[in-house]
């Protein structure tokens, strides 16, 4: 029952922002529904893992000020448990996908490496983002406002097509605009992404996930004492 | 694999941050603020030392007891030694399993029960599951919780905890078992049962710290005292000899505040 509810959130979001962009904006692209789909899970489990991550060292000040424990455990927990609920989202959303009628294409089979480059990815965002709000703790709430911003500086809700041609290649600088085409590209277009696409999400995963080790680990010590 | 604890010239700085000084937003307004008005603002940060040079070498067999005055550096020294606390200078080299009881309930989840907590714990002091399904009985009747092991532990009592704490620390003998205050609400019952469990372990030999106000414990179970005053070694050597210092100390500070009244 514990998990059905949890699905109740991504489901009804999906619902939502379909309903509005299907009947209030039109954008006029084919099986919207699907567009969004494979967009949003990535982002909701993007937002929710680096959200619940930046607080995750503070909340266990008990744990860090009397026990030793390597604190890349904190953020690295919040990664599983929102793995956990993106896996159960993907099959719930796929399951409803069926029932709308959408088919999966063969370039699904690339999407455990996708997930897997992204969790890399998202790893590395929220080390730095615990490590940051520990030293500023006013981070926490520039930090959701921060993913607002980005939430609507990525293709997620509209493609990248629909802007001027002009905006669309600051666009490509995004992060989560290069992690999300993967998605895209294997939910929804059903292409297999080239060489093109994972190179630059790859480094940018790799580049992230050791930038945030780096971080957490030159400052792993003084963390208890600014608790 | 030989069991040991090595202090070399240790110290621990601690800075107070101030709550409202530690965001982003002063950090930025620090910056931004013309030279001329940096003086006005006031310092941000105070230092003090927590410890100062200390340095202290235990090998197996050593049952070392710390007493000293409320913020002498008794816990400090607890902390840096489970590696809590990296020291700011000098070095700290630990060998074996140490099973840290600093405060009591440290490590515990509130939420969870004390049967989840003991699983947790034991992942904490590195104790596998299996082993801990082996001992859970025992762990229950030990720590006397049989009706209550499967409630939260945010309704246990101080002694509760005290008591399901003190078991797991205990109940896979660790390498190195330390103790802050141990037995603070305990009852009399279980404090007696955990004399002799603690005094099974002082003889196997291997390391134990004990901090305690409660001098007679000190002098039951250590073999070597050290007092700290101002994060200092001031006095070490034999327990009873160092006690006597110690009550001569407090004694002095006493009849001085009189003289002051």
């Amino acid at each position: 029952m514990g998990y059905i509810w949890s699905l109740l959130n991504p489901v009804l979001q999906l619902l939502v922002l379909t309903a509005v962009f299907s009947h209030v904006v039109r954008l006029g692209m084919r099986d919207y529904t699907l567009f969004l789909f494979s967009g949003l899970l990535a982002w909701t489990f993007f937002s929710n893992t680096v959200t619940s991550a930046s607080v995750s060292l503070l909340e266990n000040e008990n744990f860090i000020k009397k026990v030793y424990l390597p604190k890349v455990i904190f953020p690295l927990c919040k990664l599983l448990l929102c793995g956990i609920d993106f896996l159960f989202s993907l099959a719930a959303l796929s399951i409803l996908a069926i029932f709308l009628g959408f088919k999966f294409y063969a370039s699904v089979v690339l999407l455990p490496l996708a997930m897997l480059n992204f969790a890399a990815f998202v790893l590395g965002c929220s080390l730095i983002a615990s490590v940051v709000t520990v030293f500023f703790r006013d981070t926490q709430y520039l930090l959701t406002v921060f993913l607002n911003l980005l939430y609507f500086l990525t293709p997620i809700i509209y493609p990248a097509t629909a802007l001027p041609e002009s905006y669309q290649k600051w666009m490509a600088l995004n992060p989560m605009t290069i992690q999300v085409n993967l998605f895209h590209k294997i939910l929804y277009f059903g292409t297999f992404p080239t060489a093109a696409d994972w190179l630059p999400a790859i480094a940018m995963s790799a580049v992230t996930l050791f930038g945030g080790l780096a971080i957490l680990m030159s400052v792993e010590d003084e963390v208890v004492f600014r608790m | 694999m030989e069991t040991y604890i090595t202090l070399k010239n240790v110290s621990v700085r601690f800075r107070t941050y101030y709550g409202s000084s530690s965001g982003l937003k002063e950090a930025v307004m620090r910056k931004l603020r013309p030279p001329q008005w940096i003086k006005q603002i006031p310092a941000a940060k105070k230092e003090f030392w927590g410890l100062k040079g200390i340095d202290l070498d235990l090998k197996e067999g050593d049952r070392l007891g710390i007493i000293g005055r409320n913020g002498a550096g008794k816990s400090t020294l607890l902390k840096v030694i489970s590696r809590i606390y990296r020291p700011t200078e000098g070095s700290c080299g630990v060998s074996g399993r140490i099973a840290p009881l600093i405060e009591i309930g440290a490590g515990f989840n509130p939420e969870l029960s004390g049967r989840e907590n003991a699983y947790l714990n034991g992942s904490i002091l590195g104790i596998p599951r299996r082993e801990i399904n082996e001992r859970m009985n025992s762990i229950v009747r030990f720590s006397e919780l049989e009706e209550f092991i499967d409630m939260p532990i945010k309704y246990y009592s101080t002694g509760m905890n005290l008591k399901l704490a003190f078991t797991l620390a205990t109940e896979i003998p660790p390498d190195i078992l330390i103790l802050d205050e141990l037995y603070a609400g305990g009852d009399a019952a279980f404090i007696t049962k955990a004399n002799v469990r603690l005094q099974r372990f002082v003889d196997s030999s291997k390391i134990l710290i004990l901090v305690a106000h409660n001098l007679e414990y000190v002098q039951q179970f250590c073999n070597r005292v050290i007092v700290l005053d101002h994060g200092k070694i001031v006095a070490q050597g034999d327990p009873k000899a160092m006690i006597e210092k110690y009550l001569d100390f407090c004694a002095g500070n006493a009849k001085a505040f009189e003289a002051t009244a």
